[in-house]
């Protein structure tokens, strides 16, 4: 096709485009922008009340409720993978995306019917202006929060400007066009009640951005901060169950808590003094209590989007590294049901330096391609051999790759690679043999 | 006045507190009357539940009724319909030893399951005449897609007992207990008023939903599937029920698990036609309207929920107004999980001999404008009018082609005196010009062509 005639075809779809009417204005390659209800700074200042990444290359990112695609492609220009979704076909994203030269991937489905089998996991979500639409918001959270593996942004229609500290969680109900005269508008919350909802949903952490006019902007997290500095001591894991049935086992698809019990030198926890976590997923206190002396008990909602298997429960208290972990089963199947880990049994085994096979230097391991984490290890029974020993980062099981005969001191080397992606930042490494396991101890990745 | 708010009020708390220390100490929450007279002494004592059972239009005949009981807890409500004939299936979301001691004791046949009402389908449980939904909404997190699971698996009436956050004078809305603010405990979510949870009832499907009583912050509703009878001697003419489409696609296909909207298109005489005169059905059970727009003269349209727990497969709406009968039928269907979208559309097999005559088409419309010029836009419609002998004619048994490309019929309405007209949506990128339109029957050869124009604006 010459320049000439796929100018003119461009033109004639710029003509289509205006005739259909655009909700989302829409910068084009050329520079030019389609007008639409929403300009361009509206646009900008609805994603600017969220703290997301300037930088999103190599991340996964969702947009539920994408409309005429703006965000999906301003994530998408920031490098991220993205994956659109929508209830309604709307012709105006895929002229968009094609105009764009977009490779975002876009599925027409309700938020409800979303799973990770169907989709895949998401580093970020966008969930914007979608939740008052839904029948069941609690619902959609908690598939949203499924879907999430680390950075949730909600944007809803709120019934109040969240001002008043004192006001209670309430939810309007339309039953029919009580709001604006749409039937597709079903629930209003208040402020206090959009974030609480997000906080039930199984998030770690929610935090309320801003309250725009009429919208709420609450970012939520599926993880906790990792701490860089570790003085405080880290409690230890007596045991972990199910609030319900009091075993070791949890089914993701009913409303499972955990009972972990602890103790810390602290005698003055409150829930925001209490970090709990299974496999990389936080969970926020709904409950704690002390159980005499330095005992406590704190209940929290199992994480949504774990998978079926082992996963390990740990806690942190503010300051302190991660407790020891403990393993929890999640839809075990009979076969993972018959070889449970038994990592909370601390034994004689104790980690006396962890470090990399390059650097030497303690408590550091630089991650990379071929990265390698080096532990030396004391009171690994004599017949000790590589393949029983596992070595746990942060709930990963690492296989051993190489196990050294006892030096001088006693102590033996043991070195497991790193999983490819493994991400920078503060973990704590242990290491089992059978059913025996050393404490854990802190690593920072580099 | 609205009560004053439960969540947060310790006098509230407390007494909730006390209810849970008594019983702890009791072990039975209901108590239960044993075949010799004895009586197990509960939390709540004979009578008080005889009077909680008869705040409700129970039958006290329920032979060869199934009934349901969610939420049994020690299995009171259970026993009292096995004794009135029902059969009877009890279910909680953890098993109580009060419950099987007290099956044993009476020598109940009660099918006692441990489900969560998400769990609850017409595959699992089966359809019950009567349900009791006792004391669990505010449990839920998700109450309305509770009470939709509830309504999926009713066939006459359930009848819900909740706890409220009013008297019945508030707003509709509902309190969120993030934790145990509500009376200490944690395992409470939602708190309605009476309107929000009689609003509830109605949009999880249920036709009417009539309030029986609110006291001492309980509400008891009850809710059938089903409109009163017909009148007996209609006072108004039968409306004429044109179409019944999915909102989103104007299409009749729905998809289970999706929130989907009915839009149904009908012709009423009636001048002041409201949205509670209108009476629509589904396989007989009533759906409510959620908005009725009155588009030109006598022509209408109302847009309602698909109701819960429709199966797969081909489903009969109608409708008729308080003082009318009913109009004629329209079919939708709902999709099968897994099968092709478009497969219900095409008609099963090939014309094996060539038996009736070809239709005659004699208009070919755009359905928003009643020209033959189409402009592109996306709720234009094709409508092909046509005569054949042949009759009953279904949307699968009609073959539509443009430029002699096959396109799925969306619908087939019957114009009467052997007059036909079927829907089809304007193919993407139809470029302008004259376009040919051709259909056959599943028995007979295609007519000759009938056309239409594309001129884009």
């Amino acid at each position: 096709m010459s320049h000439a005639a796929a100018a003119d075809v461009n033109r004639q779809k710029l003509e289509e485009l205006a005739r259909l009417g655009w909700y989302h204005s829409m910068e084009l390659p050329d520079g030019s922008v389609i007008p639409g209800f929403q300009t361009l700074d509206v646009l900008r200042k609805r994603m600017a009340q969220f703290p997301v990444p300037a930088d999103l290359r190599g991340k996964r990112a969702l947009d539920i409720g994408a409309w005429d695609g703006w965000f999906t492609f301003e994530l998408e220009h920031r490098g991220a993978q993205v994956v659109a979704v929508d209830s309604t076909d709307f012709q105006r994203f895929r002229v968009a995306r094609e105009l764009k030269g977009s490779h975002a991937e876009y599925r027409i489905e309700d938020v409800c019917r979303l799973s990770p089998d169907k989709i895949g996991n998401f580093d970020i979500v966008m969930f914007l202006g979608v939740l008052y639409h839904l029948k069941h918001p609690m619902l959609a959270l908690e598939k949203v929060c499924e879907l999430s593996t680390d950075m949730v942004c909600v944007e809803s229609f709120v019934t109040d400007d969240g001002s008043d500290p004192a006001a209670k969680p309430v939810m309007e109900f339309y039953e029919t066009t009580e709001l604006c005269g749409q039937f597709d508008n079903w629930v209003g919350p208040n402020v206090a009640c959009l974030v609480a909802m997000c906080r039930a949903a199984g998030f770690a952490r929610v935090k309320l951005e801003s309250v725009l006019g009429n919208r709420a902007h609450v970012t939520c997290y599926r993880r906790w901060p990792e701490v860089a500095e570790s003085d405080a001591p880290a409690p230890y894991l007596t045991s972990v169950e199910n609030a319900a049935t009091r075993s070791r086992e949890f089914s993701s698809t009913r409303d499972d808590y955990l009972t972990l019990w602890f103790k810390s030198p602290r005698n003055d926890l409150t829930p925001a003094d209490v970090f709990p976590r299974v496999g990389p997923y936080g969970t926020h206190p709904v409950f704690l209590e002390s159980t005499g002396g330095d005992g406590w008990q704190v209940n929290c909602k199992l994480p949504p989007g774990l998978e079926r298997g082992w996963h390990a429960a740990t806690l942190r208290t503010t300051g302190s590294a991660w407790a020891n972990p403990v393993r929890i089963g999640v839809d075990l199947s009979d076969e993972q049901r018959r070889q449970p880990p038994h990592l909370d049994k601390v034994s004689g085994i104790r980690i006396a330096i962890v470090t990399d096979g390059r650097t030497w230097e303690r408590n550091l391991v630089h991650t990379g391609v071929d990265s390698c984490i080096s532990l030396w290890v004391s009171g690994l029974p004599e017949g000790a051999v590589r393949d029983g020993i596992a070595v746990w980062l942060a709930g990963d099981h690492l296989p051993a790759v190489f196990l050294s005969e006892a030096d001088p001191q006693g102590l033996r080397q043991i070195n497991a690679m790193l999983p490819a992606g493994t991400q920078p930042g503060d973990y704590s490494v242990s290491v089992s043999f059978g059913e025996t396991a050393a404490a854990p101890v802190p690593v920072r990745l580099l | 006045m609205p009560a004053q708010r439960a969540a947060g009020d310790p006098a509230f708390r407390e007494l909730v507190q006390q209810q849970v220390a008594l019983l702890s100490t009791k072990g039975w929450y209901h108590s239960i009357e044993l075949p010799d007279g004895q009586i197990i002494q509960g939390m709540i004592g004979i009578d008080a539940l005889k009077a909680r059972l008869a705040a409700f239009p129970i039958p006290e005949d329920l032979s060869g009724k199934r009934a349901l009981d969610v939420g049994a807890w020690t299995g009171w409500c259970s026993f009292e319909m096995e004794r009135r004939g029902a059969e009877v299936m009890a279910v909680d979301c953890v098993e109580f030893e009060e419950f099987r001691d007290a099956h044993r004791m009476t020598g109940s046949s009660v099918d006692y399951r441990i489900l969560d009402v998400e769990e609850l389908t017409a595959a699992t449980v089966g359809l019950f005449d009567y349900v009791l939904f006792f004391g669990v909404l505010y449990h839920l997190r998700n109450p309305l897609l509770g009470l939709e699971k509830i309504c999926a698996i009713t066939k006459d009436t359930a009848f819900v007992e909740t706890f409220v956050t009013d008297d019945g004078s508030g707003p509709c809305s509902m309190d969120f207990y993030e934790t145990n603010e509500l009376g200490g405990q944690i395992d409470n979510w939602f708190g309605p008023t009476v309107a929000c949870a009689a609003a509830l009832c109605r949009s999880a499907g249920f036709a009417r939903v009539n309030l029986e009583y609110v006291s001492e912050r309980r509400a008891g509703f009850t809710c059938r599937r089903c409109w009163e009878p017909p009148p007996v001697h209609p006072a108004d003419p039968a409306p004429v029920l044109y179409s019944a489409v999915n909102n989103r696609s104007n299409d009749v296909v729905f998809h289970p698990g999706k929130d989907e909207y009915i839009c149904v298109y009908f012709r009423s005489a009636e001048p002041d036609l409201t949205r509670d005169r209108l009476r629509i059905e589904i396989d007989g059970y009533g759906v409510p309207v959620l908005v009725l727009a009155s588009l030109r003269a006598d022509e209408w349209q109302a847009n309602l929920r698909v109701p819960p727990g429709l199966a797969a497969g081909a489903h009969t709406v109608r409708l008729r107004t308080a003082d009318s009968a009913f109009s004629n039928t329209f079919g939708i269907v709902i999709e099968t999980p897994g099968a092709l979208p478009d497969e219900s559309r095409k008609p099963a097999t090939e014309p094996p001999a060539v038996a009736a005559p070809a239709p005659v088409i004699y208009e070919v419309r755009n359905g928003m404008t009643e020209s033959d010029v189409f402009r592109g836009y996306r709720n234009e419609y094709i409508c092909c009018r046509f005569r054949t002998p042949e009759t009953p004619l279904d949307r699968q048994s009609v073959v539509l082609e443009i430029d002699e490309t096959a396109q799925p019929v969306l619908f087939l309405t019957d114009l009467g005196g052997g007059c036909w007209q079927t829907n089809s949506r304007l193919p993407a990128h139809t470029p302008p010009g004259r376009h040919r339109v051709r259909l056959r029957t599943i028995s007979s050869p295609f007519s000759t062509p009938g056309s239409f124009r594309v001129e884009p604006e």
